[in-house]
């Protein structure tokens, strides 16, 4: 699926978000999860979470550049937070970005 | 800008036997190239292996982690308009993306080790490529994350 078709279909961003972001480039496999265990609103940082770290927030936002062509920027401590504590919230995060992207700067 | 081990060791906190740099042959804000002299009686060559000295990859990966956190930290300290040693720093190995080993190193050498670096998105992460060759021949090349942050003033951002 390519960028537009997953940036304009909430349910497929989702599903990309939990299986091929998540899952699939923090290789949770290899921690012997499965793909399950990454739900919609599963805290990804916290213990009681995934108890993912700081590098794997770090290889989150790459993968979001990378796939979809949006730019993260620099994430500050609070943003980092709110933004990515769950997959739905890193899709709200994307579609915000994909939106600030698109909108016409007023002049 | 050359740069000798006694700035290295202001700099860096890593020491004998296990500082992998000893002198600093060029740097920029975003490059640096530096050198390790090794000869067939450094400590780690009798293990690796008896009588058939090989310069282990592992220590090729921490002189290229040493080479771009001097070059990191350097410029740190450059930027809070500081001396040399007087800011201290934490530096950690995060990750190693990939890294490749094109032929055995044989001592005695002198290792020249580039790097390049590029902040990441994250602060305190730092992007890292390089290549260490000798003479004009590359022996490895590899690209690391690096964790790198002045000392009691880090913070997670993620929890």
């Amino acid at each position: 699926m390519d960028k537009n078709e997953l940036l304009n279909n909430e349910k497929e961003l989702l599903k990309w978000v939990k299986e091929e972001l998540i899952f699939k480039r923090l290789n949770l496999a290899d921690l012997g999860l499965s793909v399950d265990a990454v739900g919609d609103t599963t805290l990804l940082f916290q213990k009681e979470g995934l108890d993912l770290d700081s590098v794997d927030g770090l290889e989150l936002a790459v993968g979001i550049e990378q796939k979809l062509g949006l730019k993260v920027g620099k994430l500050k401590e609070d943003t980092s937070k709110t933004k990515f504590a769950t997959a739905r919230s890193i899709c709200d995060f994307i579609r915000e970005l994909h939106l600030t992207k698109s909108m016409t700067p007023i002049k | 800008m050359k740069m000798d081990l006694g700035t290295i060791k202001l700099i860096l906190k890593h020491r004998e036997p296990f500082l992998f740099i000893d002198f600093i042959k060029d740097i920029s804000d975003n490059t640096i190239e530096a050198s390790l002299r090794v000869s067939e009686d450094d400590v780690f060559l009798k293990g690796h292996f008896p009588g058939e000295p090989v310069i282990p990859g592992v220590l090729l990966i921490e002189a290229m982690a040493q080479t771009a956190g001097f070059l990191v930290a350097y410029n740190l300290t450059k930027e809070k308009g500081e001396e040399s040693g007087s800011v201290e720093f934490d530096f950690f190995l995060s990750k190693v993306n990939s890294v490749k080993f094109k032929a055995k190193i044989i001592p005695p050498a002198i290792l020249r080790i580039k790097a390049k670096i590029s902040p990441s998105l994250v602060e305190n992460f730092y992007e890292t490529s390089g290549q260490v060759y000798v003479g004009d021949e590359p022996k490895m090349m590899g690209n690391l994350l690096l964790y790198i942050k002045t000392k009691n003033n880090g913070k997670n951002l993620f929890s």
